[in-house]
């Protein structure tokens, strides 16, 4: 509509005008102020959109993430300036301080409570950028329960509310919730609502169908996406549609809403330059610098949205599911480490994690599953145009309840090993059907990294296991773990019976096994020599030192960080028949997450020597396709009793003074106040170790990589 | 197997309850961590985790075992959000969730079985395996610089500092005698400027 192009272009101070924007009032409810001058509203339609009392909208701020509000109070002044009161919510990117661990649902919003600033506040009514879905998912029994349609259709859902004096969540509404009364709170029945048809421009624009769609309530199919924190996305969104242009109108706010809302679900139907958005909807913390390549990709969803959206109106699974299948392989989903310095694990996210199963699986799962999603995709298909990919990374998502459900950021905020322990289970997800799973099969095992070869072994099981009916239900980590240790048992048998396999799981056909040749070893506790038993080794410390002063030590290299110090010596025992003691290298910040290492000591130099020997010149492949690296090596000297440690400064002239002090004390450990000149520089210091995290995370990444396409070379699995 | 996988259930329930710490200094003794850190929470074990291969400055590493998993998160999220200084400053710890791998006591995974293989020279794989065993080096070579380099801008970083440190210590002595032998009191007269007394000695 031409009227609507027109306002489009008008910055919004400039708005004042009746006849450029539309506007009208609607039901007067009555007559305020102190000389009756002010003419209370119950409803208005601002520029084709109706608004009435207790709606939620999107407030528009300059520069910045549109706030989200609840209108309590519609009135006009007699100079004609028409207010509105907004009740606020808080998203979750504006309270992370007080939210610290505190789990958020991705379009979770906190509803204000209590007294003080950031309550509620008095503005203009041309200052709204469009109606807003919050729906109220608390479990109070004051609040008619949303079904799950409206919650996966909501922009936002909320359930809890933060109290502006305290700064603190609180997870039960109360009778007045700041000044608000609670009905007004929680989801009123369709019928106090005031009617609102949503007055589309005549122009049929593809997106328009799909908000007519969305106003009479049919369902897309579309499900929420928990995942870490804030809706980066939405505010990726809004940021490009607010760029410089002021005044939201209705048709902008109505797509960004369905935008919104429809990003905040996760569909098969998906735009293809929505793996770009995804991706940073994935990633959620938005201290990635690759949030600059988000926007890049969100730019395209206007133009390419309305061919996909009709596919999606279709609703036909099957359809989109290739369609989608298609577009995805043309992008290259760029792969993005977030180093969250609070989290500091590397967390590797890639495209979308969406597809058609989600129409067979009504299961509601929690959170664990997404980051087995997550974590499978990590395994080696990073945006690689490929068919085998393609399935491989339409990782059926879970519909995820998202009342109170807890998002992924407790998983990412483990450590590896929950990781690899929960990132299984792959046979709900994976149970479409014989074909893709060996497809699946074959790209994994060419794909593979050594150190995630758990991951690998897991997707195995879950491929196996399409045989048997996929288990449903809800799954937990504990019954995650008891699955997947269930089924390795379980597994386990038929490859006892096939005798020599280089792998650890199964599901391998029987004609890989005929190529396996028969130098297989498996490592089993070695037979430990009579005299051993007769007195107690010495500890560690002392066979490393005298074994690096004799020079019998050896490094190994290229293990599975996994493995126990037995089980290194194991290895050694039954590769070289040679004994020996040895230690895994313990991880610590900055070692390598896919290389395990392990000194090795043996008792006489020529042992050590024919094991290196052995090592270096033969090849000995562990299962996870790595040899074994063995090279000779002696520990470095410690230069004096106390080594340097940078960091720890001290005032020259006080010195002596701290010093004495120091012997004293036993214990001078403290948080540093912000008054203090400490205080700055402890705040370097912690800039210092997150830039040197993400060195890491980086070197690592680069390492993986390299890994992996090496590992991909190997011809024999 | 029921018990080695209660067994390992077990170590990966203290897994979760412990933190790992980096960034102490050499001078922290498990007493001084232990104190440290109880103010969070029950401190039930403080492991040190030797250092082979590094080199020597990197400061030490810990794994602190606590009573349950709030405490650990707890401690990490605070040492995350605030600069807490054990023995020393203005070098900040650093805390983080510790992993299966850190444990040098740790269980052998249930279920896990490691078959292995003697390739011999007539395997197609063995070219490709040689490549890996040079990248396996080329990698450790590269961790060992990235290392160095860090090393490098953390002594960077405290040298500045001490600079800065003494040089403010410097002006703060000079006030200090200033005020003290009011020369500042007698020069504010002159002036008609404000200043603060000196305390009466």
């Amino acid at each position: 509509m031409a009227l609507v192009e027109a306002v489009k272009a008008e910055p919004l101070a400039v708005l004042d005008k009746d006849e450029e924007v539309e506007f009208v009032w609607g039901r007067k409810r009555g007559i305020g102020g102190k000389r009756k001058e002010v003419q209370f509203y119950e409803s208005f339609t601002y520029d084709g959109v109706e608004y009435a009392l207790y709606d939620c909208v999107y407030m528009h701020k300059e520069g910045e993430l549109p706030y989200i509000g609840k209108i309590i109070k519609i009135w006009e002044n007699p100079d004609k300036s028409r207010k509105i009161k907004i009740h606020w919510f808080f998203r979750s990117t504006e309270i992370l301080y007080h939210l610290k661990d505190v789990k958020v649902a991705e379009n979770e919003v906190f509803l204000a409570s209590g007294e003080g600033t950031g309550l509620a506040n008095v503005n203009p009514l041309e200052a709204i950028a469009g109606r807003c879905n919050v729906i109220c998912t608390s479990e109070d029994n004051r609040n008619s329960q949303p079904s799950d349609e409206e919650v996966k259709m909501a922009d936002y859902v909320f359930y809890r509310a933060f109290d502006v004096g305290t700064c603190a969540i609180l997870d039960k509404m109360i009778d007045k919730v700041g000044g608000l009364d609670v009905k007004y709170v929680f989801n009123r029945k369709e019928s106090e609502k005031a009617s609102h048809v949503l007055k589309l421009a005549s122009d049929k624009k593809d997106n328009k169908t799909a908000v007519e769609y969305r106003a009479n309530g049919e369902s897309f199919g579309l499900k929420p996406q928990n995942h870490l924190g804030a809706a980066k996305l939405s505010h990726l969104l809004g940021k490009s549609d607010v760029d410089g242009q002021n005044s939201l109108v209705r048709q902008d706010a109505v797509q960004r809403d369905t935008n919104v809302s429809r990003v905040n679900q996760e569909t098969a139907k998906e735009v293809n330059s929505v793996p770009g958005e995804k991706n940073s909807r994935d990633l959620g913390v938005a201290k990635a610098a690759g949030k600059s390549s988000h926007l890049v990709g969100r730019n395209d969803v206007d133009a390419q949205s309305s061919p996909i959206r009709e596919d999606a109106l279709h609703g036909d699974a099957n359809d989109s599911y290739n369609e989608q299948q298609s577009t995805m392989k043309g992008n290259a989903a760029p792969v993005l480490v977030v180093v969250n310095s609070k989290i500091a694990t590397t967390v590797v996210h890639n495209q979308n994690t969406s597809s058609e199963e989600n129409a067979l699986y009504t299961v509601k799962n929690d959170k664990k599953v997404n980051t087995l999603s997550i974590e499978l995709v990590v395994a080696g298909e990073r945006g690689k145009p490929s068919k085998d990919l393609g399935i491989l990374d339409d990782r059926p998502s879970k519909r995820i309840k998202v009342n109170g459900s807890v998002t992924l950021s407790e998983d990412k905020g483990g450590d590896n090993v929950q990781k690899f322990t929960v990132c299984t289970n792959d046979k709900e997800v994976m149970g479409t059907g014989a074909t893709p799973s060996e497809e699946r099969k074959k790209s994994g095992d060419s794909k593979l990294s050594g150190g995630l070869d758990k991951n690998m072994q897991n997707r195995k099981d879950g491929a196996a296991l399409d045989i048997r009916p996929p288990k449903r239900a809800n799954i937990d980590s504990l019954k995650v773990k008891e699955d997947r240790d269930r089924s390795n048992m379980s597994i386990r048998k038929p490859v006892d019976n096939i005798g020599k396999l280089p792998k650890l799981s199964a599901g391998i056909s029987p004609k890989e096994v005929e190529r396996m040749g028969g130098k297989s070893l498996i490592i089993t506790r070695r037979p430990i020599a009579e005299s051993s038993k007769w007195f107690k080794a010495p500890p560690w410390e002392e066979v490393m030192q005298t074994s690096n002063e004799q020079g019998t030590l050896i490094l190994l290299e290229n293990l599975n960080p996994e493995y126990t110090s037995g089980e290194v010596e194991d290895i050694i025992w039954h590769a070289c028949r040679e004994n020996c003691t040895a230690k895994m290298v313990q991880r610590t910040a900055f070692s390598s997450p896919y290389y395990g290492r392990a000194l090795v000591a043996f008792k006489t130099r020529e042992a050590a020597e024919r094991v290196s020997k052995k090592l270096t010149e033969g090849c000995l492949m562990m299962s996870n396709q790595r040899p074994l690296v063995a090279s000779f090596v002696t520990l470095p000297k410690m230069e004096g009793n106390t080594p340097s440690f940078a960091g720890h400064l001290c005032v020259d002239k006080l010195r002596l003074q701290s010093q004495r002090e120091m012997k004293e004390a036993v214990s001078t450990s403290h948080c540093s106040q912000p008054n203090t000149i400490e205080h700055e520089m402890g705040i370097e210091w912690r800039l210092l170790q997150s830039r040197s995290d993400s060195w890491w995370n980086r070197l690592y990444k680069q390492q993986k990589e390299e890994l992996r396409k090496i590992v991909s070379e190997l011809k024999r699995k | 197997m029921e018990s080695l996988m209660k067994e390992y259930a077990a170590f990966e329930e203290k897994v979760k309850r412990t933190i790992f710490i980096d960034s102490l200094s050499p001078a922290a003794t498990e007493a001084v961590v232990r104190a440290s850190l109880d103010q969070f929470g029950n401190v039930i074990q403080v492991k040190f985790i030797p250092n082979y291969l590094e080199p020597k400055n990197v400061g030490l590493s810990a794994l602190v075992e606590l009573e349950n998993a709030d405490q650990a998160k707890t401690i990490i999220s605070e040492i995350s959000s605030s600069s807490f200084m054990i023995c020393g400053m203005p070098r900040p710890v650093r805390a983080r969730a510790a992993e299966a791998e850190m444990f040098d006591d740790r269980p052998i995974k249930p279920g896990r079985k490691i078959v292995c293989r003697w390739l011999d020279s007539s395997d197609p794989d063995v070219e490709v395996a040689k490549k890996m065993k040079h990248l396996v080096s080329k990698h450790a070579e590269e961790a060992k610089f990235c290392l160095k380099h860090q090393l490098e801008e953390e002594e960077n970083l405290a040298k500045k500092q001490t600079e800065i440190l003494n040089a403010t210590y410097k002006k703060y002595e000079l006030i200090d005698s200033v005020v003290g032998n009011r020369v500042a009191e007698r020069l504010a007269e002159r002036y008609r400027v404000h200043v603060a007394k000196a305390e009466q000695q």
